[in-house]
């Protein structure tokens, strides 16, 4: 009978019941029509039949067993002997389940980040058909730029989309609350939640209608802002919202677990586009989502798209040279580099149970040399090789589902302190539990495991030679070469799995490092962040916003402990921010894919200063520009010297956009240093800054350098700008150096999990070292013994054994190093100012590698070379 | 009441089931019963009941192969037949058994 009917025997023991049953009833029944017929009574006939048969209800149970029973109890038999083994090495049975445990504990944990954001779908309709659209920005290299409401249209009148939808995250100002709030929102076209295929809970979506300027005064909520603003209150449509001052209509509100285009996005208003706005080409500043036709692959749809662009080109060669559209799968938009980094987090955790596999393979290969005798007794009483295989394999299972058991509950733990350690701003990061499928996982890798590490002893071990395991009365130590041979192989493998993980981990400490010690090109330390904005009805337009900040920023620098305060537009740069063409006076105007843009922020005269910039040529503002006075600049150092080379840039002058526009020539007053504004990694690009009277701008970030600890002042700071304007909103609270940590958080979280995985190999890699040493000495206690009898010096004794361990370790470190740089390519991308083939990294870990190992074998090596020569050869 | 506690036993009734099925069409149970006694004349009784868990286990280790079929008189039954592996198990058998017999023929002659 096959093992698939035995186990569906299993399942329907009452049908079992029913046919073996029926042919004993047949039999009876035959008996008894022969005793009948044979001239017995009734009575007589069937008491002989159940007589001969001997009890019906016996026989039955018997010939059940011999179907399931046999192959059941075989399994339960191997379950129990397989217990009584582990809980007789009780030793050997800790140590390995810990090792398999720690690793299927990491393994779990990363599979369960990977699965809840990368691997699950996004909860929109079908969300595989679901892509972003970005304008390709080939002029400065940057794929995902933004694009203008023109090239959205264009972008349109296409055959693969079946619908394309545009939007821009910005944020509000809710002004009904008792304390003005910012909510970060998104102005959307009407029918972005159809092509996201979202309809809202309550309510409409929006209306072409309301994509008219005079008209959009409705909003959307999100179904978490409801809840807690709102109190669920079901009759909330209708009512009205006061947002930026402006009175809007609750028109819908969205599901729970509805996000876009981001986690915090909490409220939606429609896109309503004056008409120039509209009509500009060339203003940047739209997303656009689409949704694919059925049948149409996201490759068709990425040439048909890179077509319209060639075609635009052709057709707007001012606005469009040097453009084309770029499409994302929503996924990957949203999930970003960190699929590449679970992945790579998953091939590290994988090796990690690899070499507790080895490990654990090892100790009962060790172990199974001492259990030679048990086995060649049992072969010699007829259990057959694939039977005692099958035994083995047995207790290795049990062994893995115990440590399957307590690695899930390392994951449990540990994935609390994994969503600590993720980059804040990571998607679906909430989403991160351990569910069925991650307990499948599981189990799947615990038994994979067992099978893996139980697959070289149970092979081994049931090869043994009768005859010559039992002549040896059990005198373990003459393991065989051939054990001794995959012990080492094993070893060699381990210390090289150990090595490829450490240099890994090397690797990306050493780039984390020295983007760590990157300076910035201004203060970092002691520097509050608040963004404040101040109320419209009190502060309407340009010089009166510019006012309010000058004032506030003078009542700031007298709060004691302030060392100074500034105010710029933003701190940082967004990968698209605020940029613009522009003409340099006296040079010819470049081809248009050729033009560059430069960022334009809006500053207080003193924020370099407070921001310790350095001045390289000329002089900062000076407090007295206005918009009567000549409109002057500051431009950074990559700009002075890609568009004025060697020359004197101060007087210099620039306009933006082209040659004919009529925006006022900007004259160059100084020139200061780089900064590294997105993120650390990057390397400035042109930077204009203008004086805040001349540019004025509503939400500034305020920078405040403090003396010490700038979280001091924040009570001091709110009273101040509550003291200017009583209903001012201040949002984004941060310090500089959080904000570049934020920035490093991803390469943070990579570094110190690949670096934690790697210790963890190394930590295995040492007990294994420590184990293989261990057992080998004991089983050589003897010779070693021969050996100090025959007037060894310890020393020498050490250095054999140690040698030995060492010579393994070489081996696996130049196999491991050899594989490390073939593996390092696929950590490239993730490397900064450091080669792949880093020979300085690779010297440390192997260093550091011997170090452990020498360590870990000199342990047990002592222990026998201060054996009684004695007790060494009686030992037994 | 006999019971089946030894292998040899065991293996005895095994060859006795083999043999007969080796000559014949296939059987059940009852019949094979039958068979045993008519053809012993009634000194090979066996507990008619253990010869089902012999049938099965000879199934399972694939001497045997079962399949329903309908009896003389249109009931039911699972009937019996040898396979290829169960001729060559009745081969050894055979040879084991007149082994064993020829051995205890002689130590009875001898003593």
């Amino acid at each position: 009978m096959s093992w698939t009917s035995r186990l569906k025997n299993l399942f329907r023991p009452n049908q079992l019941d029913g046919e073996v049953g029926e042919e004993l009833r047949f039999h009876l029944e035959a008996r008894l029509k022969d005793n009948l017929a044979a001239g017995m009574t009734p009575a007589e006939a069937r008491q002989d039949a159940v007589r001969r048969f001997g009890g019906q209800v016996l026989a039955k149970e018997k010939t059940r067993d011999a179907d399931i029973l046999v192959w059941l109890d075989t399994l339960g038999q191997d379950i129990r002997y397989a217990f009584r083994n582990l809980r007789k090495n009780a030793g050997v049975t800790t140590a390995a389940a810990l090792s398999l445990a720690l690793g299927i504990g990491a393994n779990t944990a990363i599979f369960s980040a990977l699965h809840a954001i990368v691997l699950r779908p996004l909860a929109y309709k079908d969300p595989a058909r679901l892509a972003r659209l970005w304008l390709d920005n080939r002029r400065l290299g940057l794929h995902e730029d933004l694009t203008s409401f023109p090239n959205y249209e264009d972008w349109k009148k296409n055959r693969s989309f079946l619908d394309l939808a545009a939007f821009v995250p910005t944020d509000t100002i809710l002004t009904a609350l008792e304390e003005p709030a910012r909510l970060p929102d998104a102005v959307v076209t009407s029918n972005l939640f159809s092509v996201l295929g979202v309809p809202p809970a309550l309510g409409r979506a929006f209306t072409m209608e309301e994509e008219q300027p005079d008209r959009d005064n409705v909003v959307i909520l999100g179904h978490g802002l409801w809840r807690r603003q709102f109190a669920s209150d079901p009759s909330i449509l209708g009512k009205i919202l006061e947002l930026d001052g402006k009175p809007c209509q609750i028109v819908g509100v969205m599901p729970a677990g509805f996000v876009f285009p981001s986690k915090e996005t909490q409220l939606w208003k429609p896109l309503a586009l004056p008409p120039a706005r509209r009509a500009n080409r060339g203003g940047f500043f739209l997303s656009v989502v689409g949704r694919l036709k059925p049948g149409v692959a996201m490759e068709q749809a990425r040439a048909e798209m890179a077509g319209i662009g060639a075609q635009l080109e052709a057709q707007y060669p001012d606005f469009s040279k040097g453009y084309g559209v770029w499409v994302v799968p929503l996924l990957d938009q949203v999930v970003g580099s960190m699929r590449q980094v679970l992945f790579v987090l998953l091939g590290a955790v994988a090796f990690v149970l690899l070499i507790a596999c080895v490990n654990v393979a090892n100790l009962l290969l060790g172990r199974g040399v001492a259990r030679g005798r048990e086995i060649a007794v049992r072969a010699a009483l007829g259990a057959g090789r694939t039977r005692l295989i099958r035994q083995l394999l047995t207790e290795s299972a049990v062994l893995s589902m115990i440590a399957g058991g307590i690695g899930l509950a390392i994951a449990f733990w540990s994935i609390r302190g994994l969503v600590l350690l993720v980059p804040k701003d990571l998607p679906r990061l909430d989403e991160v539990s351990i569910d069925a499928p991650v307990l499948i996982f599981t189990l799947l890798v615990s038994l994979l495991a067992g099978i893996l590490f139980g697959m070289a002893p149970a092979l081994r071990i049931s090869r043994v030679d009768l005859n010559e395991t039992l002549r040896e009365g059990g005198r373990s130590h003459s393991g065989g070469k051939r054990v001794r041979y995959v012990r080492s192989g094993l070893t060699i493998a381990e210390v090289a799995l150990s090595m490829i993980l450490l240099t890994g981990a090397g690797l990306m400490l050493r780039s984390l490092l020295s983007l760590q010690s990157i300076h910035p090109g201004f203060q970092t330390e002691n520097v509050l962040t608040w963004r404040i904005a101040p109320s419209r009805v009190k502060y309407p337009a340009g010089p009166a916003v510019a006012n309010f900040y000058s004032d506030m920023l003078r009542r700031l620098q007298s709060i004691p402990g302030v060392q100074g305060a500034a105010a710029i537009t933003d701190v940082f740069l967004s990968s698209t921010p605020n940029s613009g063409g522009f003409t340099v006076e006296g040079h010819p105007s470049p081809p248009p894919e050729q033009q560059i843009e430069a960022t334009i922020d809006s500053i207080s005269p003193n924020y370099f200063r407070v921001m310790g910039v350095p001045l390289i040529r000329g002089s900062f503002f000076d407090g007295h520009e206005s918009r009567d006075t000549t409109p002057v600049m500051i431009i950074n150092e990559t700009m002075a010297k890609r568009f004025w080379p060697g020359e004197d840039v101060v007087g210099r002058r620039f306009k933006f956009g082209d040659a004919n526009s009529n925006s006022p020539w900007r004259t160059i007053i100084g020139v200061v240093g780089d900064m590294r504004l997105q993120g650390m990694e990057k390397a400035a690009r042109c930077e204009t800054f203008a004086a805040m009277s001349q540019r004025p701008a509503r939400g500034m970030t305020v920078v405040i350098h403090t003396a010490s600890d700038p979280v001091r002042v924040v009570g001091m700071v709110r009273d101040t700008v509550r003291s200017v304007d009583k209903s001012a909103v201040l949002f984004e609270r941060s310090t500089i150096a959080d904000q570049i940590g934020d920035s490093l958080s991803q390469r943070r979280f990579e570094t110190i999990l690949l670096g934690l995985f790697s210790l963890l190999a190394l930590i295995l890699a040492a007990i294994g070292i420590y184990g293989v040493v261990f057992q080998s000495v004991s089983q050589r206690i003897n010779e070693i013994g021969i050996r100090v009898a025959l007037g060894a010096s310890k020393n020498s004794l050490l250095r054999m054994i140690v040698g030995e361990a060492l010579l393994l370790v070489s081996l696996g470190a130049v196999a491991g190093g050899f594989a490390a740089f073939a593996l390092s390519r696929t950590l490239s991308s993730f490397l900064y100012s450091v080669t792949a083939a880093d020979p300085l990294t690779y010297l440390a870990v192997a260093v550091l590698l011997s170090l452990s190992a020498s360590l870990a074998s000199v342990i047990p090596a002592r222990r026998a070379t201060s054996v009684d020569p004695l007790n060494a050869l009686r030992y037994e | 009441m006999r019971k089946h506690t030894n292998d040899r036993l065991r293996g005895t009734l095994d060859l006795l089931v083999l043999k007969i099925l080796s000559t014949r069409r296939p059987m059940h149970g009852y019949g094979i019963t039958l068979l045993i006694e008519q053809i012993s004349e009634d000194v090979l009784r066996l507990e008619e009941g253990s010869l089902y868990p012999a049938l099965h286990r000879m199934t399972q280790s694939g001497w045997l192969r079962s399949e329903w079929g309908a009896s003389e008189h249109n009931r039911r039954a699972r009937y019996y037949a040898i396979t290829a592996a169960g001729r060559k198990q009745l081969a050894d058998e055979e040879k084991s058994w007149v082994r064993l017999t020829d051995a205890v023929a002689r130590v009875l002659r001898f003593t």
